[in-house]
């Protein structure tokens, strides 16, 4: 096993009766910003308080820079956390809050680095106030300060933005981001959020009833993703149930004919769902080969795009999102045409529900 | 200006006017009345030039203070085991403090009167186990007192506390522990704090109730033993000397109303608030 970075191996966790962790495995390299996403209840957060010590998973190992963190008491992990409502000392002076961590320090020395988190996070005009009389985004910063100041091993934040307001929360992700280009230190953030996660994470792992569906790249896990609930998790996909006919081949249940450019590992006869986002599907008003045939519905502009939403023959809703030209645009209940790229649909086994 | 929404607090206020505001005010003035019907502050002079007067008051006001330490010291304990506690040993330790407000006080207090006696069982098994000659009796002592005093003021502090820890906000211990902090600097700065003001509320409820609790003073601790309540009543009951007894009771309510009036303000500092 290597010696660096945050590694999770077979963790296995239960509540009571209930499993809520299914054998987790997933590294962070040292220095990395990883985000662990994923629907509420999915188990992201018993995960993080596990790194933290929080609980002790049933089974497996947790290791950072390859000391066992399994065996060690929560105040020994040498981690920093910031928690979602970032439970700070409401009697403590913010100063006092970032100060805490360091109580084994002489005087001197624990002044100095409380000067300098404060620098770090902007703060230094607020290091004699209370934190009930901060902003939210000021409390968010004190939070990240305190965790920090006992300069750890590794940075754990549960939801660090839930509790603000979407305006703030933008600014304070990329703040984020350069403070981590600063520091350098490696970090698990837990989100729900997956357009926070992109902003901030190098490396999602998306999570699903207490599994890993896939560990990636923001990129990877868009353009490839490993499962039809990763698929529709990021970003929106449009799902149609379909039988493979043949050699890259398929048939959707509205009776479309694709030909995918790919041969796919699927016998024909097969059920299939096959996915689509909506902006990779082209409309057209009159019948095309390979195209699906829809009702339209609305059109909507977004800047420079038409996201256009459309009904298929069996009633599924599909999306579709297109650069806006000024050509005619079809009525309600019309009939249009989507033609899809090919290239980018993917092809997922057919037995679970379309959801 | 009246309001339509205070309407509902009218028959209450004027209750609270006609039978506690207009009698404590009528007080007042008798206890500025002087044996030979002159007005003055001549009660109050007499009472604190006298030394004994000040000893039972300043006595009285040290009752209060130990009992209160006690009971605190008393409570710690069990304030601990109620935050480890699951939910139904929660449920034990709440009935078990609320049940013996169920009883009446002179109840509770004849029940320590059996207790504290010479043959009593604190005094037996003392006795039992060779750890005294001869049997003894708590009765008529302060320290009989206060462990009688202690026990029965003990829920008026617990109270207020369970009710804080049942919502208290665990995330904040969990933020001090991976800070690396230890079990105990970890409770005291993250759940201690948010228990401040209940147990602020708690000092003053068990400060009043036991510099006040004419029954068990005089139960427990004789006719030698004398704090202000007693002292009061001889003076209504024995001597007839209202103003004297009504300037003895202004000030009981003065030096206790200090008291709960400090730990008031105290409990507004602005390092409490967010715990309000």
């Amino acid at each position: 096993m290597a010696d660096t970075g945050l590694q999770i191996s077979n963790v296995d966790h239960s509540y009571e009766d209930k499993q809520v962790l299914h054998n987790v495995n997933f590294d962070v390299p040292d220095g990395k910003v990883v985000a662990l996403l994923g629907p509420s209840g999915c188990g992201k957060s018993t995960i993080l308080r596990a790194i933290a010590g929080l609980i002790t998973p049933d089974r497996g190992r947790i290791s950072l820079q390859g000391r066992d963190l399994t065996k060690v008491q929560v105040r020994n992990r040498k981690l920093g956390m910031v928690f979602q409502n970032f439970a700070l000392f409401s009697h403590m002076t913010v100063a006092e809050n970032v100060a805490y961590g360091l109580a084994h320090l002489p005087r001197q020395e624990r002044k100095e680095r409380v000067a300098r988190l404060l620098e770090l996070v902007r703060l230094t005009a607020f290091a004699n106030r209370f934190p009930p009389s901060l902003s939210g985004g000021q409390q968010q910063r004190v939070a990240v300060a305190r965790a920090l100041a006992t300069d750890p091993s590794a940075l754990l934040m549960d939801e660090p933005f839930g509790a603000l307001d979407r305006a703030l929360r933008a600014e304070l992700q990329s703040e984020l981001v350069r403070m981590q280009d600063d520091v350098g230190i490696t970090t698990v953030m837990v989100t729900h959020d997956q357009e926070e996660a992109q902003a901030v994470a190098g490396q999602l792992v998306v999570m699903n009833e207490g599994r890993v569906e896939q560990v990636g790249s923001p990129e990877e896990i868009y353009d490839h993703p490993a499962s039809l609930f990763v698929n529709g998790f990021i970003g929106h996909a449009n799902q149609q149930h379909a039988t493979v006919t043949g050699a890259g081949r398929l048939k959707t249940a509205g009776g479309a004919e694709i030909a995918m450019n790919r041969t796919l590992n699927y016998l024909p006869g097969a059920e299939v769902i096959v996915t689509s986002r909506p902006e990779d599907l082209s409309l057209s008003l009159t019948e095309q080969p390979g195209a699906i045939a829809a009702r339209f519905d609305r059109a909507v502009v977004m800047g420079r795009f038409l996201t256009i939403d459309a009904t298929l023959p069996d009633g599924t809703a599909i999306k579709a999102q297109v650069l806006r030209d000024g050509g005619a645009r079809p009525g309600k209940g019309d009939a249009i045409w989507l033609i899809p790229d090919t290239s980018r649909l993917h092809v997922f086994p057919g037995n679970n529900q379309i959801n | 200006m009246i309001r339509k929404e205070t309407l509902l607090s009218w028959p209450m206020i004027a209750f609270m006017v006609l039978f506690f505001i207009s009698p404590l005010l009528l007080l007042a003035g008798i206890s500025l009345r002087g044996e030979d019907g002159s007005w003055g502050l001549g009660n109050f002079a007499a009472f604190l030039s006298d030394p004994f007067a000040r000893g039972v008051l300043t006595g009285t006001l040290a009752l209060g203070a130990k009992v209160t330490f006690f009971v605190s010291l008393a409570a710690l304990p069990l304030v601990m085991l109620y935050w480890h506690a699951g939910k139904l040993l929660r449920g034990l330790i709440l009935i078990c403090t609320l049940l013996p407000m169920l009883t009446a006080n002179v109840v509770r207090t004849f029940a320590w009167v059996v207790l504290l006696g010479r043959n009593g069982p604190i005094s037996q098994t003392l006795l039992g186990l060779g750890l005294t000659e001869r049997p003894f009796s708590l009765l008529f002592s302060e320290t009989g007192l206060i462990i009688a005093l202690v026990q029965i003021e003990l829920p008026l502090l617990l109270l207020p506390v369970f009710a804080v820890l049942n919502r208290a906000d665990r995330k904040t211990l969990e933020a001090a522990e991976v800070l690396g902090a230890g079990r105990w600097r970890a409770w005291f700065s993250a759940i201690f704090p948010q228990i401040i003001p209940a147990v602020l509320a708690g000092w003053v409820l068990v400060f009043a109730s036991a510099t006040t609790s004419y029954v068990t003073q005089s139960v427990i601790g004789g006719a030698r033993l004398i704090y202000l309540p007693q002292f009061v009543y001889r003076e209504v009951g024995v001597l007839f000397q209202w103003p004297m007894a009504a300037a003895i009771s202004i000030l009981l309510l003065a030096s206790t109303g200090v008291i709960m009036l400090g730990l008031t303000m105290l409990a507004r500092h602005e390092r409490l608030q967010g715990h309000a």
